[in-house]
Parts: C-alpha cells; sequence; structure tokens
C-alpha cells in the first residue's frame, strides 16, 4: 500500500469514549460500536488528527521527530501507512480530501 | 418471610400450585413453578435464605421445571425448564431437573437483566471492598468463590458480577455455587461446613454439586460493594501460587470480552468498565492450592479494606 506525500486525513465525527493507560488507548467507537485497543503510535497519530488535518508528510515529520514508539516495527515509514489504512478502516480517521493524492 | 419459614406442604402447595412460588435472589425477582416432586426438599433445603414474595408485583420471568413430552414418561424420562412458557433448552434426562433449573436462571439472568452491566465474575467482599475474579469455565473460579465465602469473605455471586450503571456499585446475586468434578471433594474438606447438595452425575459438565450460599451472604444480599480488585484466576495443577500485577488494557480487555452484555449496554458498559478498572488494580493469579492463594488474596487486601 502506497499514499501520495500529499493524502490528508482528520478523525472522524463520530463519538468515542476513551480510557488511556501507560500510553496505551481503549476507544469505544459509538458509530461501530466495537471497542479497539490502541498502542502508544496510534494514540499520537489519533490525537495529532484530532487537531487538525493532516497530510502523509506532515505525520511522517511528527513521527520523526518524536521518539520511535516500540510498537512500530521496521522504520516508521513502513509502519506508518498500514497504521492509517488501519485507523481508517475501523472508522476512525477519513480521508481529509477523498479525491487527493490517491 | 424465607422459604425456610414456610411448612413444608405450604412450600409443595405453592410450586405445584398454578402461580408458583415467588422468591427474590439480590435483584432478581423469580416464579418458579414445579410438579416435579423430587425438586420441591432441595428446593427447601437450598434456597432456604432467599425472602419469600408476598403479593403481586413485577417479576423478571416466570420459570418452570416440567416433565419431558409424554412419549417419554416411563422410557428414559427427561424434565425441561421454560420461561415466560417457551422451552431455551433440549430436556435434560429427568435427574438433573435442579442443575437443569440453576442453568436455566442463569440464562434468564443473562439475557434479561440488561439495565445492569452483567460480567462474568465471582465476586466476594470484605469491609465493602470486593474482589471480582472474571474468568473463562474450567479456570477455578467457583471453587475459589466457595473457598473464600467459607473463609471471612462475604458471597456476592459466583457467576455474575452485577455492576449498577448508577454508581457502579457491585449488587449481589447470592446464588447456588455449582462445583464440578473433583471441586467437589475439594471443598467438602476444605471448608467442611460448607452446605453441598446432593450430586448429579452424568450431566453435561460431569458432575455437578451446588453450595448452599452462606446465610450471612443471602441475609445481606441487599447491600452493595463497591468494586477493589480485578483478580484473573486460573488453576494449574502442581503449580506454586503466583500473584502477578497486570496491565490495565489487558484487564479492561477481558473483563469486557467476559461480560455477558458488553455490547447490548456499549458506551454505558464501556464507562462503567474503565471506571472499574481505574479504580481497582488487576493481577493475575495461578494457583492449586486453595490455603495458598487465600494467603496471597488476603495479603494483597489486608490494609485496604474498609
Amino acid at each position: 500500500m502506497t499514499f501520495a506525500s500529499n493524502a490528508s486525513w482528520r478523525r472522524t465525527d463520530f463519538r468515542v469514549h476513551h480510557a488511556d493507560w501507560d500510553g496505551e488507548r481503549i476507544l469505544y467507537h459509538a458509530g461501530s460500536g466495537e471497542t479497539h485497543f490502541l498502542n502508544a503510535a496510534a494514540v499520537v497519530l489519533l490525537d495529532r488528527l484530532s487537531e487538525s488535518p493532516a497530510t502523509l508528510d506532515e505525520l511522517r515529520t511528527m513521527l520523526a521527530d518524536r521518539p520511535p514508539a516500540p510498537e512500530m516495527t521496521g522504520s516508521p515509514d513502513e509502519s506508518l501507512e498500514p497504521l492509517l489504512a488501519r485507523l481508517e478502516e475501523l472508522g476512525l480517521i477519513t480521508p481529509d480530501d477523498p479525491s487527493g493524492g490517491r | 418471610m424465607t422459604v425456610a419459614a414456610l411448612a413444608d406442604d405450604d412450600f409443595a402447595r405453592r410450586l405445584a400450585g398454578r402461580d408458583g412460588l415467588d422468591v427474590r435472589i439480590g435483584p432478581v425477582r423469580i416464579r418458579l413453578q414445579t410438579r416435579i416432586r423430587a425438586l420441591w426438599p432441595l428446593l427447601k433445603d437450598l434456597w432456604r435464605d432467599y425472602p419469600v414474595l408476598e403479593g403481586s408485583g413485577v417479576r423478571d420471568f416466570h420459570a418452570r421445571v416440567v416433565p419431558g413430552a409424554r412419549h417419554r414418561r416411563w422410557v428414559r424420562p427427561q424434565v425441561r425448564f421454560l420461561v415466560d412458557g417457551r422451552a431455551p433448552f433440549l430436556p435434560l434426562t429427568a435427574a438433573h431437573h435442579l442443575p437443569l433449573l440453576e442453568w436455566g436462571l442463569n440464562w434468564c439472568i443473562a439475557k434479561r437483566c440488561h439495565h445492569l452491566l452483567m460480567l462474568h465474575a465471582a465476586v466476594v467482599e470484605r469491609g465493602g471492598r470486593a474482589i471480582l475474579f472474571p474468568a473463562w469455565p474450567g479456570h477455578g473460579k467457583s471453587t475459589l468463590c466457595a473457598a473464600l465465602a467459607h473463609s471471612g469473605w462475604r458471597l456476592l455471586c459466583d457467576e455474575f458480577g452485577l455492576v449498577r450503571p448508577a454508581d457502579g456499585a457491585l449488587l449481589p446475586l447470592p446464588r447456588l455455587i455449582p462445583l464440578k468434578n473433583q471441586s467437589i471433594d475439594v471443598i467438602r474438606s476444605f471448608a467442611p461446613s460448607a452446605h453441598i447438595g446432593p450430586e448429579f452425575h452424568g450431566t453435561r459438565k460431569g458432575t455437578v454439586a451446588h453450595v448452599r450460599p452462606p446465610s450471612g451472604s443471602v441475609r445481606r444480599m441487599d447491600e452493595p460493594a463497591r468494586p477493589g480488585w480485578l483478580v484473573f484466576p486460573r488453576w494449574v495443577a502442581d503449580s506454586p501460587v503466583r500473584l502477578e500485577p497486570m496491565v490495565r488494557s489487558e484487564a479492561f480487555l477481558m473483563v469486557a470480552t467476559n461480560a455477558f452484555n458488553y455490547e447490548v449496554l456499549g458506551a454505558t458498559a464501556f464507562d462503567l468498565v474503565a471506571r472499574m478498572v481505574d479504580t481497582c488494580d488487576a493481577y493475575s493469579l495461578i494457583y492449586s492450592d486453595l490455603n495458598e492463594a487465600i494467603a496471597v488474596l488476603d495479603d494483597l487486601t489486608r490494609g485496604r479494606d474498609g
């Protein structure tokens, strides 16, 4: 899977409930009725996208500036895109510009 | 008035009568009707401390235990459990009337009491704070619960951790504790004062016998408790006792996936479990010896009781 560097995402508008422990998060998605476990890397991404939409490049830069999350196997570049795809699949984030960069 | 206060003939007349016997177990009100005579003395004995409800009022379900189909009356007779006139299970051999009734009532509670979050957990309390033991079948939850209920802990329930949404309090539901196979002798030996009913052999879970809830636990079944600890037990033959802290996110997932109605209650259930995990320390407990297990639980909870 490869996203264009200008592909961007934002948080979905669904109401969520969450509890955070030790950098990890358990999240209830009111839209799907499902409960998800998010590791530290996913929490960082989701929190960033909650602030404002961001492009793949921006997210990559943000992660590069942080200590590597232990859950991210391989390079941040390799782990970021599958993680974004998974968050999108779960309905937690959505493309900010569906026509852009894909 | 309790079941014990009813004369035997009055008790039998109510059970066999059209209106049945109304009893309350914690927050659950049951109307039971049965003409299976073999059940009468067992229920009089094992249910003796439950309050009998008089007059009209809301009953959570109407349960009946009835003979099987007419053609099975004489050859390999069977017994059926009905709730509100419907049979949720296949009939069992007639001799398994009490296990069928108890399983049936559990089924009714799990299917009907959605005004409460129902965790699949044993719960005991001391000093107002409770230990919850969420566990999968076969992990030794009932045996440990029965042992603790006869070691100075108050039994809330062996099967259901009932959480009140309004405040997260745990509500007692002091039902009979079903012991299976070797656990029966383990508890007979560990707690000679435990009152254990007859053994039922060859059930789908092997040999089953029921421990009567201690009278004190039934008398105090309107006293809720605060969650204090989450302990995930697992019985492992010959293992030394091991109590190890658990990561809270893992505890959350184990509690939630083990609940009877987490999906039904949705966000309410999430918030209740999150609050419980926030306020309770969580541990895994591996044990083979009840005395050792109870000793580490006493150590764990000492100083935080009350």
